[in-house]
């Protein structure tokens, strides 16, 4: 009884020490590391690829499809509303909230990089029109393809996405290229 | 009825009625019987025969198949120690799933177990008395065969269900098996881990035969 009750005392500490290790250590140092990626994601230049590319689908029609790609996608969080147009195989952004609030730079980044990222994505896409209380833009397939290359597909892997993409936005001469050759159409 | 036979009914009042206890019954009350002719034949008249005869058996623990004679406090306390070893090892087991989402439920409530038998056992610890008592040591082994079946089914509806729920459409179509990377297969084999921490419940349950032996009074005491 009495080896059996300094087993129980040894297990105990053991318990104690393990417990408060992951309790106190471990799983505050998660929450951390998933609040970083979560905010992450709301930055065109730090979003997380291999987080979107099961939306890849051949159709824009899989309304459910494209409704989830751009819940995963920045400016998500301000919450938005979509309606698709399958004879122009275009889609209408709505968000809601003025683009001023958010501020113009971070709005034409996060923009550009949705565009991008839903025209590698889904093949048949043409156009998507962004609305905002104050504002609305236009993005075609072909003004982004002139600016990121025929072959969009081929951007879907994580150093060519980083480095054709993420990098390119955090340039602030290519963003200003961008808006005058109106790749990104203010209205 | 007989005086006799109502009084040996009184000493089975307490057993489980069996074909083996039936058998244990009809035996004493022939014995008692017996007994009874006997001494009446010696002279004694049929009352005083009918007290001595049943003085001769006043309990009939020691003769039940299995039935030990044990020191009950130790008995007990010592169970209550065993069942808390198991749960503070069920307990540290259950550790890392805390950092799983849905599974720190788990070790919250095997936290809260110990906590309990542990001031069980502490208060159980200070009052030990010396009281000894008959203890079934064979109604001790079936629980324990029978808690093997019943966890083992347990286990095994959980491994089915789990199997079903993540490769069940590879199984039906025959389609290889893919596991996305290390996170993916970590949080599947979690989920094959949790329900396998209760299997400190039969291997508890079956320490309890070898504390009853332990516990048994020895005739050297």
């Amino acid at each position: 009884m009495k080896t059996k009750n300094r087993i129980i005392i040894a297990l105990l500490i053991i318990g104690t020490i393990s417990f408060s290790l992951v309790q106190f250590v471990v799983v505050p140092h998660n929450i951390a590391k998933e609040k970083a990626y979560q905010t992450a994601q709301l930055d065109p230049t730090t979003h997380d690829l291999s987080r979107i590319l099961r939306y890849s689908n051949r159709y824009m029609g899989n309304s459910s499809n494209l409704i989830n790609l751009f819940y995963n996608l920045p400016l998500a969080e301000y919450g938005a509303r979509f309606q698709l147009f399958p004879k122009t195989l275009a889609l209408e952004v709505n968000y809601q909230t003025d683009a001023k609030s958010i501020g113009e730079e971070k709005v034409h980044k996060a923009l550009l990089y949705n565009a991008v990222t839903a025209f590698s994505l889904i093949k048949n896409l043409e156009k998507i029109t962004y609305t905002f209380g104050d504002s609305s833009y236009d993005v075609t397939r072909a003004n982004i393809e002139s600016v990121f290359g025929k072959n969009l597909p081929s951007l879907l892997e994580k150093d060519a996405w980083k480095t054709n993409v993420q990098d390119k936005l955090k340039n602030r001469n290519f963003m200003r290229n961008c808006m005058e050759k109106t790749v990104l159409e203010k209205k | 009825m007989s005086e006799l036979k109502k009084y040996v009914d009184s000493l089975f009042a307490h057993v489980k009625t069996d074909r083996k206890m039936l058998d244990l019954k009809d035996e004493i009350l022939s014995n008692l019987e017996a007994k009874m002719q006997d001494l009446i034949k010696q002279g004694m008249d049929e009352e005083t025969a009918l007290q001595k005869a049943k003085a001769s058996i006043t309990s009939i623990d020691s003769m039940i198949d299995g039935n030990r004679l044990v020191y009950v406090d130790r008995f007990k306390t010592e169970c209550l120690q065993s069942v808390l070893l198991y749960l503070i090892i069920a307990w540290i087991l259950a550790t890392p799933l805390i950092i799983v989402r849905g599974f720190s439920l788990l070790n919250a409530l095997l936290l809260l177990g110990v906590i309990g038998v542990g001031i069980a056992y502490f208060i159980k610890k200070l009052h030990i008395s010396e009281t000894v008592g008959f203890c079934n040591i064979e109604s001790f082994q079936k629980s324990k065969r029978l808690i093997w079946i019943v966890w083992s089914i347990f286990y095994g509806m959980c491994a089915l269900l789990i199997t079903a729920l993540y490769f069940g459409s590879n199984i039906w179509f025959r389609r290889m098996i893919h596991i996305d990377g290390p996170y993916q297969f970590f949080i599947i084999a979690v989920r094959y881990y949790a329900p396998l921490i209760t299997i400190f419940i039969p291997i508890c349950v079956g320490s309890f035969t070898k504390i009853l032996r332990n516990s048994e009074v020895r005739d050297d005491r």
